[in-house]
């Protein structure tokens, strides 16, 4: 098989033949490094490249596949991290000139847990500075969008995306406070899932918002994303904040049956603002689902118009206390919207910040409600990716339009904590061509039932089997 | 620095700090400072002109959350979820 052919495979496709000896841990990891190779210079997903270390673990593992010590799917799959997930010995930037030399001492949880796995890390991937720039300025620049570089991959888990897309990585892992794995995962037509608050540890990545953030994993398939959980999901003493519930066996749920799945499809507010483009595309994917079996039900959420203001005094409440001697003592090397966000943050009164953790609630109880009347939520993803000179997070350029026409749709799931996944679904017209994505979510641990859905659609599509052209 | 706490009050107001209702003025500088000052943050006058506008966009959506009536039994929820 051409080394082209194998950067583009799912784990699906990769693990059997490792765990047959017929694909080498060595040649596979040596097929991406050349892919970064040839394509990092133009889409700047890689802030670090681990070549040599990478190559070390693969040669370990290729012994101990020999040796009959198999430990699974992701054993000899290279994997990368968002540069925001710290990897001991190996330096961890945030995509900050601030944090650009930082080497830390403990490793986090979840690339622990992938590395125990025997996934093999190669490398950390580009941002936005500590999850909240705008890819502007920050460390090195921006990553592109590998569908169309003038165009941007969204953020902040943007190298995570535009790597999965461009083929240099099978597996990445993203943060999510509001939107950053599932933003990218819909500009770049690939998989993205927030799990449940709660659902992966989140000890050794740096934190934007205690309250909102997420750690997920992110691939080309939703099967790869639910082999990746399935690694990553658990309990954690060093964060309190990891759940203790039961992780499914989420291979159980790829079975492509949605029969009787109650897919609830909001009739107001959360559609405003999409593109007449991206609504066909999701109205589409709705229709397969139902001719697959699944049952669509109009939803209601009320209140949702509240979370974009909710969330926005949260993640600036708590980003401006986590960067508080930062800010102080360093401000000037923070990009200058990153210190902007965090400057405007410090006006915001207790008062406020304790109103929107109410709202949560009142947010919280009302998804439960949803959920009484649905398995899955569908909502948009956002329009089709901005141009790269225009996303600035926060604020889009006014000759262009919002590329998330309601930020609440990405939003509602970080304050309420339900588990959110995106998946592609089409593509735009054009020129240029790109894609679009179609956003599920469902009721506290219950990722099984987007794995399902997901899955179902996958096996009947290809969207996700599309590869952009990058002529390398 | 040496703020009046009419004045401390009155700025407090408008970024909300107090349950106070907020004249309808504009955002100053004044004001913006002087809440800093209160806050401990200390922003220059350059930073403060960079804070100020975005402030100003974000204060019709801040006043629509201020404005939502909360039931008083209504507890925040922080950090863990209840499992």
């Amino acid at each position: 098989m051409a080394a082209s052919e194998l950067c583009f495979k799912s784990v699906a496709e990769l693990a059997p033949l490792l765990k047959a000896r017929k694909l080498s841990p060595v040649d596979l990891t040596r097929a991406f490094l050349d892919r970064i190779e040839a394509v990092n210079p133009k889409v700047n997903a890689f802030i670090t490249i681990t070549g040599e270390q990478a190559l070390q673990q693969a040669r370990k593992v290729e012994r101990d596949i020999a040796a009959g010590r198999y430990r699974g799917p992701l054993h000899g799959v290279p994997y990368a991290p968002k540069d925001l997930f710290a990897t001991k010995g190996i330096r961890t930037t945030n995509g900050s000139k601030a944090t650009a030399n930082w080497i830390p001492d403990h490793e986090s949880t979840v690339t622990a847990r992938l590395n125990h796995a025997g996934a093999i890390l190669i490398g950390k991937l580009n941002l936005l500075e500590f999850a909240m720039g705008s890819g502007q300025s920050g460390l090195i620049g921006p990553a592109r969008n590998p569908w169309d570089l003038n165009y941007s991959p969204s953020g902040s888990s943007s190298g995570s995306g535009a790597a999965l897309a461009a083929g240099m990585v099978p597996l990445a892992m993203g943060s999510d406070t509001g939107g950053s794995i599932r933003g990218p995962a819909k500009s770049c037509g690939i998989v993205g899932l927030k799990p449940t608050y709660g659902r992966v540890s989140r000890f050794g990545v740096t934190t934007l918002s205690w309250t909102l953030d997420h750690a997920g994993p992110m691939a080309r398939t939703v099967a790869d994303v639910a082999c990746m959980l399935q690694a990553i999901a658990g309990a954690d003493p060093q964060d309190r904040t990891a759940a203790p519930s039961p992780i499914s066996d989420y291979t159980k749920a790829l079975s492509g049956n949605v029969k009787g799945v109650r897919i609830g499809v909001p009739t107001e507010y959360f559609f405003e603002h999409v593109h007449a483009e991206t609504e066909t595309a999701l109205r589409r994917a709705l229709s397969l689902l139902k001719d697959q079996g699944a049952v669509l039900v109009d939803v209601k959420v009320r209140n949702a118009a509240l979370c974009g203001g909710a969330s926005s005094i949260i993640l600036g409440s708590e980003s401006a206390a986590y960067h508080e001697k930062r800010l102080k003592e360093h401000g000037d090397l923070l990009e200058p919207l990153v210190r902007e966000r965090l400057e405007v943050a410090t006006f915001n009164s207790a008062v406020d910040y304790i109103k929107a953790l109410r709202l949560r609630t009142i947010l919280m109880e009302e998804m439960q409600r949803v959920f009484q009347t649905c398995d899955v939520l569908m909502l948009p993803a956002g329009n089709a990716a901005p141009k790269l000179d225009a996303e600035i997070v926060g604020t889009d350029a006014p000759s262009d339009p919002p590329s998330t026409p309601r930020p609440d749709s990405f939003n509602i799931a970080n304050l309420t904590g339900i588990p959110a996944i995106v998946l592609p679904c089409g593509f735009t017209a054009g020129p240029p061509s790109l894609p679009l994505g179609i956003q599920f979510c469902a009721k506290p641990f219950d990722e099984a039932t987007l794995f399902r859905v997901g899955h179902a659609y996958q096996s009947a599509t290809d969207w996700h089997t599309h590869k952009p052209r990058l002529d390398a | 620095m040496t703020v009046s706490r009419r004045r401390l009050l009155q700025s407090l107001a408008l970024t909300g700090g107090t349950a106070v209702a907020a004249p309808e003025s504009a955002v100053t500088l004044d004001v913006l400072r002087n809440v800093s000052a209160a806050h401990g943050t200390n922003l220059t006058d350059d930073r403060l002109r960079v804070v100020k506008p975005v402030l100003e966009h974000n204060l019709p959506q801040l006043r629509e959350l201020r404005a939502f009536e909360i039931d008083d039994a209504i507890a925040p929820t922080q950090g863990i979820l209840d499992h």
